[in-house]
């Protein structure tokens, strides 16, 4: 059976965490990948991740980005990679 | 297997393709005519504002209203003219750091040295107050001394571009030189003396406990277009949020311009030895942005105040405010903040009567 995609976006908060959040969101729904997104706001966990910046897109509990909001393309890139998907 | 072309040789070298010489040339032109609009523009400002002010609105030229105005009209296009260059630039300069590089480049580095280091990678790292936290856990985990960690929070806030630019535009290069050496030398002086004080055991101790996955995350290669971007990103962001409080602080900058008598500003924020500690306790608990409160400093000083009262109540503002307190409560046991505070605060004052007595 086909596992969600474990996807977490760490950020305490601030307006770009949230842009991050929902572009994820809309690539996730737009191309059908099965995903769970969690935010992560507590700054404890977040260090925890090693990430020095946030907004931080992490996928499969590897760090993807931090620091920056990413593109779409980019985002779309990342979970096919983690599917095995042809990107 | 399609017959190969390897035995042909061609007749002239291959030209390189077309499209990619020409989208080059392009950019660069655009660039160059962007910057020349830019400097001609700017030279004008000055005569702009003075017909908008005294033809337009027919205003009396020395009258309290017609100063004011002009002030405003000619202060507000400028600073943010030089803003958005300036922010362009700093931005694409800021793609090439990280906070991971510069953590590896200050890990394990010497105190009086790697203070220095983070004063100045403080300046060109991107950071943003929300990142403080996780920035201070990774590195001092990663082994990044105490001390040097704090010359680099003290100046990534407090040299700030916007903060440069705009006492740049509004106060001449001397005073934005000033604010930009003695910045750093706060910052350096103020981690160094931190670490020397030997207080990691004020670390909240989570902090100390916590497992860390260094994880590896990926450097980026960018190409110069997306350089490029990042500095379109931003002016976008930044002088998209700060905009409106340059202009606010402006229009205050303007009316003090115009009517508050001159002199007024000696007695309030003067050389006197009290003026100092004054201004700074009055200016930490305040949080500013740099770009509202610096014209409202270019109108105190044209009214008389002390530049260096003024310089150190505009540092206090701006370098030690309550939210980042707040949120360095998190990972910071009180003794430590309050020794944060009290090293800074003095730094600032003691630069604060430095420039009375100098200048």
């Amino acid at each position: 059976m086909e596992m969600d995609i474990d996807i977490k976006i760490l950020g305490p908060g601030c307006k770009k965490c949230g842009q991050v959040a929902e572009m994820v969101r809309q690539v996730i729904e737009e191309h059908g990948f099965p995903a769970q997104i969690e935010e992560i706001a507590g700054l404890d966990k977040i260090a925890e991740y090693g990430v020095l910046s946030t907004p931080a897109v992490v996928i499969g509990g590897d760090v993807k980005c931090s620091g920056r909001v990413p593109e779409r393309h980019e985002i779309l890139q990342w979970l096919r990679k983690y599917q095995g998907t042809p990107e | 297997m399609q017959p190969g072309n390897i035995h042909n040789q061609p007749a002239t070298p291959q030209p390189a393709p077309p499209l990619a010489v020409s989208r080059k040339i392009k950019y660069t032109l655009a660039a160059l005519a962007g910057i020349g609009l830019w400097f001609a523009l700017y030279r004008q400002l000055h005569s702009i504002a003075e017909y908008l002010t005294f033809s337009l609105l027919t205003l009396e030229p020395g009258s309290r209203l017609g100063e004011a105005v002009l002030f405003f009209f000619y202060d507000t296009p400028k600073v943010l003219m030089l803003l958005t260059l300036i922010v362009y630039g700093v931005g694409v300069l800021r793609s090439f750091f990280t906070p991971e590089r510069t953590r590896k480049i200050l890990a394990g580095k010497r105190e009086s040295v790697g203070n220095v280091l983070a004063a100045g990678l403080g300046i060109v790292t991107p950071f943003c107050s929300c990142s403080a936290v996780p920035l201070f856990i990774g590195f001092v985990t990663a082994g990044v001394p105490l001390g040097v960690t704090f010359s680099f929070l003290i100046s990534a806030p407090m040299v700030n571009e916007v903060a440069l630019v705009l006492l740049y535009g509004l106060l001449g290069w001397k005073v934005a030189a000033l604010y930009l050496g003695t910045g750093l030398v706060i910052a350096i002086l103020a981690g160094w003396t931190i670490g020397r004080l030997r207080m990691e055991r004020h670390i909240e101790d989570w902090v100390r406990e916590m497992h860390v996955n260094a994880s590896d995350i990926p450097d980026q290669r960018l190409s110069w277009t997306e350089r490029f971007d990042h500095g379109k990103t931003a002016v976008r962001d930044i002088v998209g949020k700060v905009w409106i409080y340059v202009v606010l602080g402006i229009a205050v900058g303007a009316g003090i311009h115009g009517y508050v008598p001159e002199g007024l500003m000696a007695s309030i924020m003067g050389k006197e030895w009290w003026a100092v500690p004054v201004a700074v306790l009055v200016g930490i608990p305040m949080y500013a942005n740099a770009a509202g409160i610096v014209p409202v400093v270019e109108a105190l000083l044209g009214k008389g105040a002390a530049l260096g009262t003024v310089l150190a109540f505009m540092m206090a503002v701006i370098a030690l405010s309550l939210p980042e307190t707040i949120i360095l409560r998190k990972v910071l046991k009180p003794r430590l903040i309050a020794v944060f505070l009290g090293v800074v605060g003095i730094g600032i004052m003691l630069v604060g009567y430095l420039f009375n007595i100098i200048i």
